[in-house]
């Protein structure tokens, strides 16, 4: 039993081993921080609980205010506004949930609604917050402010987005490109004329779909990015003038057939079968041996496409035994082109198979 | 005599404590790296949704390899889901690893099937395969289903690879459950980066309990079981924590065989996955990372924090057991199996870091915890237990395996709050304190059989029975 008129904390912790004095420092110190983890989860929680619900009222009245403003007649569009602006755009909180409710209305909207949604945005001074996020300095809200500005076609001079073209951040080229490109009312990718960085195939899938889902204009002729720096801006030159049926380029893209490096010149192989320019058998299947099995893959793509059994004869010579990837594509094709001969083809395959393994 | 035994004790401790710093700091610095590469995820990802692209004709398709063993229970269901899958282009090959069930008489009534003749090669050795089989109905015109003689899960897996169609292939669970747009977030890694990506791995979830509709997961519930529960702060703990970490520095030596994606080409390459080893997942990514180390190509390996994929976890202390056992011996099998690689330098962060890492504190830990158990009981016989001392120990170790759940869950409040209702919190704060008491003691001792097992040449799986997801249309799993 410990008698408390004689303890004395300071003798009982000197004469405490040294181990003891660190594991109930080490107790402690492990204590306190999962505490102050535990108060930090429950005031995560409680705080996106407070805040969802902000969220949530400011969404439910811009949606009452926002179907007004686009649908109905006797709205009194400038006061509302004012009333909107001075009572419900005090915190970040809200305008943050204004611009993705706007953001959120116009990718749902076309034509006269989606413009008076921009003007609504401009009357409100969004864009002064989205201008200010630009200039931030970090990048991550800086590819927000780029993606909003895109999104809502809100024009700023070329050189406050250009500087992003570079940037190390993927997600930051790739907002820059789409705001050029989204905003594009003619030569919808000059935007490439100034990208010092590889485009990553994600990047060109995006380039892809805006320029086939957002740009209104003629497309641009892609054989202009032929001579491009960057190899990966020439592989997707080549792509997009199959794409988009550039006929008038396939002179241009011929050299690529004996292009150094090896995704041009399976690129250009490809889109030239896409094209079904006639002459592209007669130029890669006589030095087929030489290839790597990737474009001796696409070779025999364009064979199956564009050739007949003839074509896939000349080079099924030039194939070693032991092409396994090469040969199963071969029989395939040749099952293709002599469907009535498709279990001896297998038959064969099948032996042929055994005997080497 | 007595003063040999204090000196030896004295080390003996000195050693424990040393070996418990180094093990916590180096938990700590996991933790900073993973709150660090979540926060950059997150800010990645806040602003724009990539699920327009699930439209786009533009991303390569994917072949997702399910290997199948005795799971006629849920395999109509199963593959069903995998057939909803939104992804723009991909086949599903299921391969029926010799089932001795009914599996494939209920694929073949289910889906109409009919025998191909499909050319393919063996471009990794596999067991022989009984047939390939389509279905006539052309609803199901990605299905593949492959019949072939029982190799387990490595060799059922390599069948797929040497059937299937695509360069990108996804090796998945059966029974796992994917969201919506699991396939577009797990490719994503191959395509926007500037090096080439060999793999690309995804959070794996408790499924257990959760709410589930025409195959996807509607509402996300605690698991009722104790068992599960603990996992569910285990899975925290590896994936928001430790591969975050490990992923930010590029030193991932593990893809979950439940869910991951990988380069087919490269996969060939390495030789496919080992069916010598228990831990096939883990010894396939080594092999290829060691490959491409050795090969001196510039690559990586992706890692998707968001949670992807839904999978069932062992909810019986027997079948976990079982488990724990079975990844303590593929962990082992694939360390020995690469130890060249261990503290050499020409391997870089996986050489200097990652297999040093795994070596001393996934392989070692719970037997140096099991001899430490074993010293004490030594220590107690010979009457040399300072009880305070031990006590302050024991608080130490309790406090910090408190803190480091802890610290898990803040990491899942702060980025994907999965678990929404407020009890749940509290439920699994309680699982944490019960956790290091009643639930860790069974995991060392399951580590420590598995290594035994290993030295007396066990090599199977042992059998993983799950309580199963038998009503598609609405169920509580495992309920």
């Amino acid at each position: 039993m410990v008698n408390f008129d004689t303890f004395n904390f300071d003798v009982f912790w000197a004469s405490m081993p040294w181990i003891m004095k660190l594991n109930i420092f080490f107790t402690l110190f492990f204590l306190s921080l999962a505490i102050i983890f535990f108060v930090s989860i429950i005031w995560i929680r409680i705080h996106k609980i407070y805040r969802n619900e902000k969220k949530k009222k400011q969404q439910d009245l811009l949606i009452d205010f926002l179907n007004s403003y686009l649908f109905d007649e006797d709205f009194d569009k400038d006061l509302e506004i004012k009333n909107f602006k001075e009572n419900h755009l005090k915190t970040s909180l809200e305008v943050k949930v204004t611009i993705k409710e706007i953001l959120h209305f116009h990718e749902n909207l076309k034509g006269e609604s989606a413009r008076d949604l921009e003007i609504l945005f401009s009357k409100l001074s969004l864009a002064e917050y989205i201008l200010l996020d630009l200039d931030d300095g970090r990048w991550f809200t800086a590819a927000r402010a780029i993606n909003v500005l895109s999104e809502l076609s809100i024009e700023v001079p070329s050189h406050r987005i250009e500087i992003y073209l570079n940037e190390s951040r993927n997600e930051v080229r790739q907002q820059s490109q789409l705001y050029f490109l989204k905003l594009a009312k003619e030569k919808p990718l000059k935007f490439l004329d100034k990208t010092v960085r590889p485009l990553t195939t994600w990047q060109q899938i995006y380039i892809e779909n805006a320029l086939k889902n957002f740009y209104k204009g003629s497309a641009p002729d892609f054989s202009q990015w032929l001579d491009h720096d960057l190899s990966s801006v020439v592989e997707f030159s080549i792509r997009m003038i199959a794409r988009y049926n550039q006929f008038e380029n396939i002179p241009k893209l011929v050299p690529f057939l004996k292009s150094e490096n090896e995704a041009l010149k399976c690129e250009s192989i490809n889109s030239l079968t896409n094209l079904e320019f006639e002459g592209l058998l007669e130029l890669v299947t006589p030095n087929f041996i030489e290839n790597s099995i990737a474009i001796k893959l696409k070779i025999l793509d364009a064979v199956e496409k564009l050739g007949d059994h003839d074509d896939l004869m000349k080079i099924g010579d030039q194939m070693a035994t032991t092409d396994w990837e090469l040969r199963i594509k071969y029989h395939n094709i040749e099952l293709g082109f002599l469907p009535d001969k498709k279990e001896l083809i297998y038959s064969q395959f099948m032996m042929e198979k055994r005997l080497v393994i | 005599m007595s003063s040999i035994l204090s000196q030896f004790t004295e080390i003996a401790s000195w050693l424990f404590l040393i070996y418990g710093s180094i093990i916590s700091s180096g938990y700590l610095f996991t933790a900073i790296f993973s709150l660090v590469e979540i926060r950059d995820y997150k800010r990645r990802n806040n602003f724009e949704d990539d699920i327009a692209l699930l439209q786009s004709l533009n991303l390569p398709a994917i072949s997702i390899l399910a290997p199948a063993f005795n799971e006629g229970l849920n395999i109509v269901e199963n593959v069903r889901s995998l057939l909803t899958i939104n992804y723009p282009s991909f086949e599903i090959v299921i391969i029926n690893d010799g089932s001795s069930d009914n599996s494939m008489e209920l694929l073949f009534a289910e889906y109409d099937l009919e025998k191909k003749d499909i050319l393919y090669h063996n471009f990794v050795k596999t067991k022989d395969v009984k047939g390939i089989y389509k279905s006539k109905n052309k609803a199901f015109k990605n299905l593949t289903v492959v019949d072939k003689e029982n190799g387990g899960k490595a060799d059922a897996l390599n069948t797929g690879i040497n059937i299937c169609q695509n360069s990108v292939i996804c090796c998945i669970d059966v029974d796992c459950i994917l969201e919506n747009d699991a396939m577009l977030k797990l490719i994503k890694p191959f395509l926007n980066n500037g090096n080439k990506v060999i793999a690309s791995g995804g959070v794996i979830r408790v499924a257990n309990s959760c709410v589930i509709e025409d195959g996807r997961i509607i509402e996300v519930k605690l698991p009722n079981s104790f068992v599960a529960r603990v996992q569910v702060l285990e899975y925290f703990r590896a994936f928001l924590m430790g591969r975050m970490a490990w992923s930010r520095v590029d030193g991932l030596l593990l893809i979950s065989g439940a869910f991951g994606m990988f380069d087919k080409q490269i996969v060939i390459e390495a030789g496919g996955y080992n069916t010598d080893t228990v831990g096939e997942d883990m010894e396939l990514l080594v092999r290829m990372r060691r490959m491409m180390q050795e090969r001196d190509e510039p690559y990586t390996v992706g890692f998707v924090p968001d949670p992807l994929c839904w999978t069932e976890v062992p909810q019986t202390w027997k079948v976990l057991q079982r488990q724990r056992n079975r990844w303590t011996r593929g962990t082992a099998e694939t360390l020995w199996m690469h130890k060249k690689m261990m503290f050499n330098p020409k391997y870089k962060i996986l050489g200097m870091l990652s297999t040093p890492f795994w070596f001393f504190f996934e392989w070692l830990a719970p037997l140096i915890e099991f001899i430490g158990i074993l010293f004490f009981i030594i220590l107690l016989i010979m009457g040399q237990i300072s009880w305070p001392v031990f006590l302050t120990f024991f608080f130490v170790v309790y406090s910090f395996a408190i803190l480091f759940s802890v610290t898990a869950l803040f990491f899942e409040e702060y980025s994907f709050q999965q678990y929404k209702k407020p009890g749940y919190i509290l439920r699994l704060i309680g699982t944490a304190m019960l956790e290091p008491i009643i639930y860790h003691p069974v995991i060392m001792w399951s580590a420590v059989m598995g290594n035994f097992d290993l030295l007396r040449g066990k090599n199977n799986w042992g059998v993983m029975s799950r309580a199963g997801l038998s009503n598609p249309v609405k169920k509580q799993k495992s309920k």
